[in-house]
């Protein structure tokens, strides 16, 4: 009994250990170049598609609009009037690249990455950065919800007036998501650049080591799988506990004496049926991309 | 009626009747024999076994076994006269003299225990061995004292069994042409009927010790089978039944018809599958014999239940339900959980 309880204790204080270590080692690196404030002119919206080349007083209202949100939420923000059709994968590239090449990696902020090119079918992205990708990348789809009735469809006129309610309505929405602090358990994961991205103490933490989030959600789902394995290893004793009646009557036969008076194995008919043997087939697909760490997500208007 | 004396001609002291040499020995000077000399000698003296026809033997069997009953659990246990039951064998109470037992409870035959009790004992603590969650009191010294030997009561039916079955058997064969899938199914009417005969399938007569327990430790070697003689009960207690035939006669004739159907269905092979259409036993005719079996046997009261076990006092197979230290096991189960949680922990990275 005291060899167990001393085995138990012994693994109970490895697991605390093991995570102690964990959260110690994940206070390190930092590349996180947050937010600052100096800078927020830097926020605003490209008209690429000279939307408002004829009405740049507009433009300087929306611009006005969107550094004022930016300074609010200490968020870089750039609303990015495309002209130029690109497929999906490379205007995810191109939105992580200009957002990188603007505000610089691993800042906090957003990319919005408005398709104005005409053409069939238009694709909006939104690219996130540092705190972005905490504040929104769990809410893309609702968040285009929001913007995309404000949106001309695909193939549709592009009125600036229109673009001018859906700059707006976006600063709304970014606002509204920006509002809900992440959670300790809220994180984010790059895989292409290894990083994680987690708020710690209030500020935004950028680094190759797994936060304590993730330790602890390991340390919980182990010690849950742990409890499982208890209770099948406690169920399996107990069902080796039990007893099992071993007796089989047919020793008491006498094979001397018995016989068989009528052993008979008629042959009755015989039928054939066929059936088409099916095929199928799969494939998948893979990319990459430079810079800094970010999230986000597209969708066809 | 001449009273029974089992005394050494040498030395006068009781005979003890010994399983593993299977003679009579004398603990004061040494000496033995075996069951045909100790007749021989006691037939020429004065107080020396009776004749052997069946009214004395009854007789004998009267004057000289007590019944004793458990007040607790109400057992009757059969002890010679030359020996006092003092605990219960099944509950581990007291027992008190309750008088003398009727002729009609002398078995026709038995066989002599040839696993003596060290024997019995080693094969239980190896049965032991195995287990690692008993209650530690479960080997004690005081406990392993318990294991009685004992001759219980069975009833043993020969029976004769006409089988009659009738089954569909299917064949089946698969193979691919083209871009199809053929299969072949052949349908064959099975029969058989056939005259089947057991021997000596046992059925306790005692209601207290559990029917598959003692199935568990089946079979018993019948050639070793000796007319009853009251020299075999000395060392040992007997069991008085309390189940009769007629109680055990459906579990007999199902164990009968249960080894018929093995054979007949044993003898049906070669089909990928077998619908049986109808299935007849009828038990023809059975003889009977009640006869007393060897057994070792030792009950263990654990949190408010009794677990029995029972070594076939000839074969030396064991039977029984060990008791569990859930305490044991949880604490086991915890560290096994533990242990799963830590390498669930260090490769979670991988997995989650």
């Amino acid at each position: 009994m005291k060899r167990f309880a001393k085995i138990t204790c012994a693994l109970i204080s490895c697991i605390i250990m093991l995570s102690m270590c964990g959260i110690t080692v994940s206070a390190a690196e930092n590349y996180s170049q947050g937010y600052d404030k100096d800078e927020s002119y830097l926020s605003g919206v490209i008209d690429d598609k000279d939307l408002f080349e004829d009405d740049p007083d507009t433009l300087e209202e929306l611009n006005e609009l969107v550094v004022e949100t930016s300074e609010e939420l200490e968020l870089y923000i750039c609303i990015y009037l495309n002209d130029t059709a690109r497929g999906e994968s490379s205007t995810e590239y191109f939105a992580d690249e200009e957002y990188d090449r603007m505000f610089g990696e691993d800042t906090d902020g957003i990319f919005y990455y408005m398709d104005l090119s005409e053409q069939y079918s238009a694709y909006d992205y939104i690219s996130t950065s540092g705190k972005g990708m905490l504040y929104f990348d769990d809410h893309i789809d609702d968040m285009f919800d929001e913007i995309f009735p404000y949106l001309p469809s695909s193939g549709e006129t592009i009125y600036a007036s229109e673009i001018e309610l859906a700059i707006e309505q976006i600063c709304g929405v970014i606002s509204d998501y920006a509002s809900k602090e992440p959670g300790f358990f809220d994180y984010e994961y790059d895989s292409y650049t290894g990083h994680y991205i987690y708020m710690k103490n209030g500020e935004v933490v950028v680094t190759p080591t797994a936060p304590p989030a993730i330790l602890v959600k390991r340390g919980l789902i182990s010690l849950a799988i742990g409890a499982v394995v208890a209770v099948i290893c406690y169920f399996i004793v107990k069902h080796h506990y039990k007893f099992k009646p071993s007796c089989n009557p047919s020793v008491y036969v006498s094979r001397e004496e018995s016989r068989f008076t009528h052993k008979d194995d008629r042959f009755i008919r015989t039928y054939t049926t066929k059936t088409k043997i099916q095929s199928s087939s799969g494939g998948g697909r893979s990319g990459g991309r430079g810079g800094g760490s970010h999230g986000g997500g597209g969708r066809h208007r | 009626m001449e009273a029974v004396q089992y005394k050494c001609p040498n030395c006068g002291a009781y005979l003890q009747f010994r399983p593993e040499t299977q003679d009579f020995g004398c603990e004061y000077c040494m000496s033995a024999f075996n069951e045909a000399e100790i007749k021989e000698i006691c037939a020429q003296q004065e107080n020396s076994i009776p004749d052997e026809n069946e009214v004395q033997e009854t007789q004998e069997f009267e004057a000289h076994t007590n019944l004793y009953q458990c007040s607790s659990c109400g057992a009757e246990i059969i002890a010679d006269d030359q020996q006092t039951a003092t605990f219960c064998y099944y509950c581990h109470n007291p027992v008190i003299l309750a008088g003398r037992l009727s002729g009609e409870y002398k078995p026709s035959k038995l066989i002599g225990f040839t696993l003596t009790r060290e024997n019995a004992l080693e094969k239980f603590k190896a049965w032991c061995g195995k287990r690692w969650f008993l209650p530690r009191d479960f080997t004690s010294d005081s406990q392993l004292e318990k294991m009685t030997g004992l001759y219980v009561p069975f009833w043993v039916a020969d029976c004769d069994i006409h089988a009659d079955y009738h089954a569909i058997g299917k064949r089946i064969r698969s193979w691919s042409s083209g871009n199809y899938r053929y299969t072949e199914t052949k349908e064959y009417d099975i029969t058989r009927t056939a005259d089947i005969f057991t021997d000596g399938i046992p059925a306790d007569g005692e209601s207290k010790i559990d029917d598959l327990l003692m199935e568990s430790i089946e079979p018993f070697d019948y050639t070793a089978l000796k007319p009853f003689s009251m020299s075999y009960l000395s060392g040992f207690y007997a069991d008085k039944y309390d189940v009769d035939k007629q109680m055990v006669s459906p579990r007999i004739h199902n164990r009968a018809s249960d080894a018929a159907k093995n054979i007949i269905r044993n003898s049906v092979s070669g089909y990928s599958s077998v619908r049986v259409t109808s299935e007849n036993y009828q038990i023809r005719n059975t003889k009977w014999e009640y006869m007393m079996l060897p057994v070792w046997f030792m009950t263990y009261k654990y949190k408010g239940e009794i677990y029995s076990f029972a070594i076939n006092g000839q074969t030396g197979k064991l039977a029984g339900t060990p008791p569990l230290d859930t305490g044991k096991l949880k604490l086991f189960s915890a560290a096994v959980g533990l242990a799963g949680a830590l390498a669930a922990f260090l490769i979670g990275g991988v997995l989650f």
